[in-house]
């Protein structure tokens, strides 16, 4: 049973409670009342009145009622006339009988609290007892068409489609962040600025376009800055154009702050936010420059939740700084752990490993809050868990992973399977020469085509990004190259645009190329070309897949994907959250409200700080302990 | 319109402390004759939830130190109106060496916090 069940169950059964007590006329024993509370988080007072009789009174701190209103359960002694004269002693005028039940609904005369009348009508003979008129809403949930597939908001054992990572997938219904009842207290976290420091956001996307960050007066319209340049027209290093050819900023922004209700995709942690894009990773990754700078702008521009889903480097003085700067100014800095499965404590990577106050790092979770076998982890080092495998959130455009088997071959490529990749195993391949799983050599004068046609024709395309992953081996004067044609066919041949073209590669090689324009047609083919002088071969050229995301306007696409990258935007939401409930709070009050109300989860214990996921309303119903106690004897 | 409803059935108010018997009161037989105000006063919490209606705090007192909060009966100081919770009240002690501390509660939280660190309170 997922919390806001539990959570409607129990203002039901709080009910029932009274109930319970009162017609039983006797008292609840210890352990019975303390079940009750326990069970329904509601505390219950027996009064004995004047006549000697017992009655029961409710004391809902948790619950709103209706001001000026209570309702009365009389004895059932009382004739119609006594109860007539009931409501004249107290004061109180009628306004629905609920015969059945023996209730009768009255408001107050002017100046009565509740509370008083609750003391007050207790203490009268014809009283059985008497409460609030309580208020039932709603239980928050958004209604985006994919928050069912969003299993770190709501786990229900559900089976993620798409999935990434196969290992818990499904997962333990339950083990999620407990955010929808945190969302009965807030979902609007407009007042605070979460800065993405990241590949971009697409700032276009349905799910975002109402929740950016407003930098029109700072000269930023586009909501960030870019760091980097990503090729679109007119882009280089350092404008304000942060979009997002990569997907990956976009789906860290998304889970912060996807807007719900909205009929699209899901919803983030956040449904009402301002996402700061700014843009400090290409699809190679970013540096101490880029990173830093971006850390800067966030800092200078207002943000107040920074998430940075990188890491990887050593110490770094500068990354430090920033952080420090960002501390100074009351941000809160949340990063991931790492994805290499190992102990950050053994071997450091920041910014994870910094100690920075304003600083938590991040460990992902599965679906069935395991550790994700991927996740770093470290005693010292990593503060606490949080879904990080197939999560469901915001993609610039469409994305596929294409292995390159329908691909239009000259002979001299074949499919084999004999390459591994760390992790994966074997993975097939598309290889010239015909004979590389016997270290055969391509031929001299080759000139080996393989190509496919791409419909680009969606006239909300903004950007193209295609990422080829394999493995060259090639001497000098020998050249793999990548071209493109907007009217089909041999992509190498008259019309076709060479876009690179390399030469005596011995690596495993990833190449990122972004279109912006030259191809957008439904008949756009795309390609690779071995070609080779008359002297000197080498293994050759394989390819085990492409990777290909597009950039829309209007975007409704979303990707599943896994990644501790994707564990701490899950948690800069609920600091964005707690910031947005809590306007006091400094970055300290943030980053205690997170550690302390996180739900205890074994496979976090002794691995992490705190030993505990992200628990949204555990964070924002923490408090922490009064301090300054101070006495003065008069 | 929407109101909490705060701890109306404590029998302990401010000024019934010493009547009360036993709980926060459990340290000993004061004498009326020898009793003293002491005010007690807190750094103000940051939760919002705190500082509003169904928030607040309670005290805790006892002649034992390191007692357990649930040994005793709490003090409630709920939230009145304003920015924030009251954070100072008045209790009237006899004369003796007291322990005290507090815990802050919201309508999120009706259990509240962990207690503060605990001061000893010496009534002359």
């Amino acid at each position: 049973m997922h919390t806001s069940a539990i959570r409607s169950v129990a203002l039901v059964t709080g009910v029932v409670a009274i109930v319970f007590v009162t017609s039983a006329s006797a008292w609840v024993s210890p352990s019975k009342s303390r079940s009750l509370e326990e069970l329904t988080g509601i505390r219950t007072s027996v009064h004995t009145s004047p006549a000697g009789n017992q009655v029961q009174t409710a004391n809902l701190d948790h619950a709103t009622y209706v001001e000026g209103e209570v309702l009365i359960k009389y004895r059932p002694t009382l004739t119609f006339t006594a109860r007539k004269n009931l409501m004249v002693r107290l004061g109180v005028q009628e306004i629905r009988n609920i015969s059945g039940l023996r209730v009768v609904h009255v408001k107050l005369p002017q100046g009565q609290s509740v509370e008083q009348a609750l003391q007050v009508f207790a203490q009268d003979s014809g009283v059985e007892y008497v409460q609030p008129n309580f208020i039932y809403k709603a239980m928050a949930a958004p209604t985006d068409p994919l928050y069912g597939q969003q299993w770190g908001f709501r786990n229900t054992g559900q089976t993620i489609a798409g999935a990434d990572w196969p290992i818990n997938n499904p997962g333990v219904s339950g083990s999620d962040m407990n955010i929808e009842q945190a969302w009965d207290h807030i979902t609007d976290c407009s007042t605070v600025v979460v800065a993405v420091v990241d590949t971009g956001v697409n700032y276009l996307h349905q799910e975002l376009a109402g929740n950016l960050w407003d930098g029109s007066a700072a000269g930023y319209p586009n909501h960030g800055f870019d760091f980097v340049g990503n090729g679109l027209p007119g882009d280089t290093d350092n404008d304000p154009l942060p979009q997002d050819v990569n997907g990956h900023g976009t789906h860290v922004a998304a889970t912060i702050a996807a807007t719900a209700n909205n009929g699209v995709a899901g919803s983030g942690v956040c449904w009402q936010a301002r996402i700061m894009a700014v843009r400090v990773l290409s699809s190679f990754g970013g540096t101490t420059a880029s990173v830093t700078a971006g850390v800067n702008f966030a800092v200078t521009q207002g943000a107040h939740v920074i998430n940075m889903s990188l890491g990887g480097g050593g110490f770094d003085q500068i990354f430090s700084d920033a952080i420090t700067n960002a501390r100074t100014n009351g941000i809160v800095v949340v990063v991931a752990a790492g994805n290499d499965d190992s102990d950050n404590d053994v071997a450091p990577t920041y910014p994870c490993n910094f100690t920075h106050d304003n600083l938590l790092c991040v460990a992902a979770l599965d679906q069935a809050y395991g550790r994700a076998g991927f996740s770093n982890y470290g005693a010292t080092s990593v503060d606490v868990g949080a879904p990080g495998t197939n999560v469901l959130s915001g993609w610039p455009g469409t994305s596929f992973e294409d292995d390159l088997t329908t691909w239009t071959s000259t002979a001299s490529w074949a499919r084999v399977n004999c390459e591994p990749i760390t992790g994966l195993g074997l993975v097939p391949m598309l290889v010239n020469p015909t004979n590389w799983c016997a270290n055969g050599t391509y031929a001299n004068n080759e000139n080996a085509v393989s190509y496919r046609v791409f419909d680009m024709g969606d006239p909300n395309l903004r950007a193209v990004n295609y990422e080829f992953w394999s493995r060259l081996n090639l001497q000098a004067n020998d050249y793999i190259g990548i071209a493109s044609k907007s009217t089909g066919g041999d992509p190498f041949s008259v019309g076709g645009l060479l876009i690179t073209e390399i030469s005596n590669p011995d690596t495993f090689w990833f190449m990122s190329l972004t279109d912006t324009g030259t191809c957008f047609t439904s008949n756009c083919s795309v390609g690779i070309r071995l070609r080779s002088d008359a002297t000197t071969v080498a293994r050759g050229a394989g390819f085990f897949w492409v990777t290909v995301n597009t950039l829309l306007a209007n975007s409704t696409h979303t990707y599943v994907v896994s990644g501790t990258s994707m564990a701490s935007p899950h948690t800069a939401g609920v600091a964005a959250m707690l910031r947005a409930f809590n306007p006091s709070f400094a970055y300290g009050d943030t980053i205690d409200a997170i550690k302390n109300g996180g739900r205890s989860v074994p496979a976090l214990s002794g691995v992490t700080v705190t030993g505990r996921a992200v628990d949204a309303f555990g964070a924002l119903s923490y408090i922490k302990a009064p301090t300054g106690i101070n006495a003065v004897v008069q | 319109m929407k109101k909490r409803f705060r701890n109306a059935t404590l029998c302990c108010g401010l000024v019934l402390l010493t009547s009360c018997g036993g709980g926060g009161g459990g340290g000993g037989t004061p004498s009326p004759s020898s009793q003293r105000n002491v005010v007690i006063s807190w750094s103000a919490n940051h939760e919002a939830a705190v500082n509003r209606t169904g928030g607040g705090y309670r005290l805790y007192y006892n002649t034992t130190p390191n007692f357990a909060i649930g040994s005793a009966t709490p003090v409630d100081v709920p939230y009145a109106s304003g920015p924030t919770s009251p954070v100072t009240t008045t209790l009237t002690l006899a004369s003796g060496t007291y322990y005290v501390k507090v815990a802050a509660y919201s309508t999120l939280n009706t259990a509240g916090s962990v207690p503060s660190a605990e001061i000893q309170v010496v009534v002359p």
